[in-house]
């Protein structure tokens, strides 16, 4: 098993205990990307909004 | 999974031809035997270079001298290369020096990924995903990593410090936390464009400034319980470590409670001792009076006696007296003076006693009643009963005396040899903890409720907002969104922590007990610092550890790492049994195949030899064993051992 894998299995589990409401697969693509962009905090954020901004986006569409 | 393939070095520190370490990616203990200068040292340094670029020597320092000299003004080259996979994917990185006519040292990196050529800065990254910089200590260690280890026993030593975040690095720790703090920080900028957007309508202004008040309030009441939890659980440890200790001194408080109420009673009994002595020294001074007790109680008696004789003459003379008088009447008038009847007159005589007889008697009697006074008077009587009693109260306060003094005797024995300091101190601090985690339990139940109450009125604040124009609704749920993102994080990542170190805690007493074996030792402890205790059967810390013992201990933690960290890969171990003797040397070198999928060991003959080895590890465990054999001051080459070398 992969470090991300270990981690997000880690946090699926935390998640689905505390906070089952927040979107599993988000949560994996924060993990994956401050796992890749550790050395690079801005990009790192600015890729993090990107995945949220895309969550709600699709959120939007569902509404 | 990371796995070695090949080590290969070429005019790197004493290697001057291009030679190698061929793992074949075949899982198990590669040894490297090499004396001192002989190249152990550059081979963990050629590892560490090759990963993360990281060295401790001087770059130019890492060609080989004698190739550098021999070259004269022409180039040298100089390279490392190491081919691993990570999780069935192969790598090859080669990193080398040129040195340049002119003396100038340029850098190259490569890294294959799967046959593809990465360019310096992806490979860079790439690297330093797979291993990174900041834990490679835990894969390529030597003796001085070794000895940080019990640094993390002191805790607020910057050693330790830097260990901790190296520690939590390699468990993957700083991910969800670092997480949470970009979270947080996209939540600021969004909550700004959003107060900047729904601000500009001036009918939502005030409802904006109210929601900007609360999301402060809500961070304020998080970080209280945050704050809280962190509080109550240091403090219940604290007291968990504390309870064991409070339960083997409580037989010990029981005597020193014992003890003080028995030094107070003591001062009680003195002063009933000092007045019962008082009354008895008083009586005393009257006690004579009941030697003459029998005597005047005859003398009472006599008197009482002859008291009685003179009442009983001195009633018969009344009587007598009386009997006269009547007669004398009867004689003058013939009538008696009691029926008033007619008597013959007649002559009475008799032995009438005089006046004076009657009057002697009085006084003689008024005599004897004032002497029976006076002796009564004496009180020898109450006398002899109160020396009696005085007596018995003193004898009485004496013993129960004696009693206080004999039992205070056998509660200080008892308390030979207890540190009445430590015992009150413990008492002192488990108290302390105790209110320290009431107080935060209040103050976090009471943060709760208030954080339910501002979140209740966020929801309505955002409610009344949605209709107030295009993009304001979108930005109040990403606003909301990365608040429960980024608390999410700060929960996960403090679970995490705690999580992992309860598995390097278990991980590490496991390695401990197979290498120490030692009876009395029951398991390891991590501390907050990811230091680890020794704990004894009984509980207590063992506070007298030996060199041998910190060895066995960091390489506990180190296999515990190893197993529990989200990286996994080689160990390169140089010289690590320096401050073991042979018998736990040989146990770590048993041990050593479930430290890591893979071990390149780099030992001295002193430390090991290769019989021993041979004899320590089953065959499959042993991937090969090469001797470093020095050729001259700078070159050194790598070869198999030969049979009785």
């Amino acid at each position: 098993m992969s470090r991300v894998d270990d981690l997000q299995k880690a946090a699926e589990e935390y998640r689905k205990q505390v906070a089952p409401d927040l979107p599993a697969d988000l949560v994996t693509g924060i993990i994956e990307t401050q796992i890749s962009l550790s050395e690079e905090p801005v990009a790192c954020a600015r890729k993090i909004d990107a995945l949220i901004e895309a969550h709600l986006g699709v959120e939007d569409q569902d509404d | 999974m990371i796995e070695l393939q090949c080590l290969t070095v070429e005019n790197f520190g004493p290697f001057q031809e291009q030679q190698s370490i061929d793992f074949g990616g075949q899982k198990g203990v590669y040894v490297v035997h090499g004396n001192n200068g002989h190249g152990k040292t550059s081979l963990l340094n050629a590892c560490r270079w090759a990963f993360t670029g990281k060295t401790k020597n001087r770059r130019d320092q890492l060609i080989n001298r004698a190739v550098v000299a021999s070259s004269g003004q022409g180039p040298v080259v100089m390279r490392v290369s190491v081919a691993f996979t990570v999780d069935g994917i192969a790598y090859e990185v080669r990193r080398g020096l040129t040195r340049e006519p002119g003396g100038q040292i340029k850098e190259t990196l490569t890294l294959d990924e799967d046959g593809h050529v990465l360019g310096t800065s992806e490979s860079k990254g790439r690297l330093q995903e797979i291993l990174p910089a900041e834990i490679q200590q835990f894969f390529f260690f030597d003796g001085e990593l070794m000895g940080q280890f019990e640094s993390l026993l002191e805790e607020k030593s910057l050693a330790a410090n830097e260990l901790k975040d190296s520690i939590e690095t390699v468990l993957g720790i700083p991910v969800l936390r670092d997480a949470g703090v970009t979270l947080s920080g996209l939540s600021s900028e969004t909550t700004k464009a959003l107060a900047k957007k729904g601000g500009a309508d001036v009918k939502n202004k005030q409802i904006y400034q109210a929601l900007k008040n609360l999301r402060k309030q809500e961070a304020a009441l998080r970080a209280t319980i945050k704050g809280s939890g962190e509080s109550i659980k240091g403090s219940s440890s604290e007291i968990s470590k504390l309870e064991k200790q409070m339960a083997e001194s409580e037989s010990t408080r029981a005597l020193l409670t014992d003890r003080d109420k028995e030094i107070g009673k003591q001062g009680e009994l003195v002063t009933g001792a000092e007045t019962a002595l008082n009354g008895l020294q008083e009586n005393a001074a009257t006690a004579w009076k009941a030697l003459l007790n029998n005597r005047i109680a005859d003398q009472i008696k006599d008197i009482k006696k002859r008291d009685a004789e003179i009442s009983k003459s001195l009633e018969q003379k009344r009587h007598d007296g009386l009997v006269e008088k009547m007669k004398d009447e009867i004689a003058k008038t013939g009538i008696c003076p009691i029926c008033e009847e007619k008597h013959p007159k007649a002559k009475f005589g008799g032995n009438m006693s005089t006046n004076s007889d009657t009057e002697a008697l009085s006084l003689e009697l008024v005599g004897l009643q004032r002497q029976a006074a006076t002796f009564q008077g004496l009180g020898t009587d109450s006398a002899q009963a109160q020396l009696h009693a005085a007596i018995q109260t003193d004898y009485d306060a004496r013993n129960a005396l004696e009693a206080s003094k004999s039992k205070l005797r056998d509660i200080r024995e008892k308390l030979k040899g207890v540190n009445e300091k430590d015992v009150g101190e413990i008492a002192k601090a488990y108290s302390n903890h105790a209110t320290i985690r009431d107080t935060a339990v209040e103050t976090k139940i009471k943060a709760e409720v208030s954080l339910d109450e501002v979140k209740t009125s966020i929801k309505t604040l955002e409610g009344k907002i949605t209709d107030s124009g295009e993009g304001v609704s979108r930005l109040n749920k990403k606003v909301a969104l990365l608040g429960e993102l980024s608390n999410f994080f700060d929960t996960a990542s403090d679970r995490y922590r705690e999580d992992q170190k309860g598995r390097v805690e278990d991980a590490a007493t496991k390695l401990f007990v197979s290498i120490s074996q030692q009876d009395q030792y029951e398991k390891l402890r991590i501390t907050e610092n990811y230091g680890l205790e020794i704990l004894h059967q009984d509980g207590k810390v063992e506070d007298m550890r030996s060199a041998g013992f910190e060895h066995i201990v960091a390489v506990s933690l180190i296999g515990a790492l190893q197993e529990t960290s989200p990286v996994k890969g080689p160990v390169v171990m140089d010289s690590p049994f320096g401050r073991l003797d042979r018998e736990h040397g040989d146990r770590v070198i048993r041990m050593l195949p479930n430290l890591a999928s893979q071990v390149l060991l780099l030992v001295q003959d002193r430390e090991t030899t290769p019989e021993d080895i041979e004899s320590a590890l089953n065959a499959e465990d042993l991937v090969a064993q090469r001797r470093l054999r020095q050729v001259s001051a700078h070159e050194t080459l790598i070869e198999p051992i030969k049979a009785g070398s």
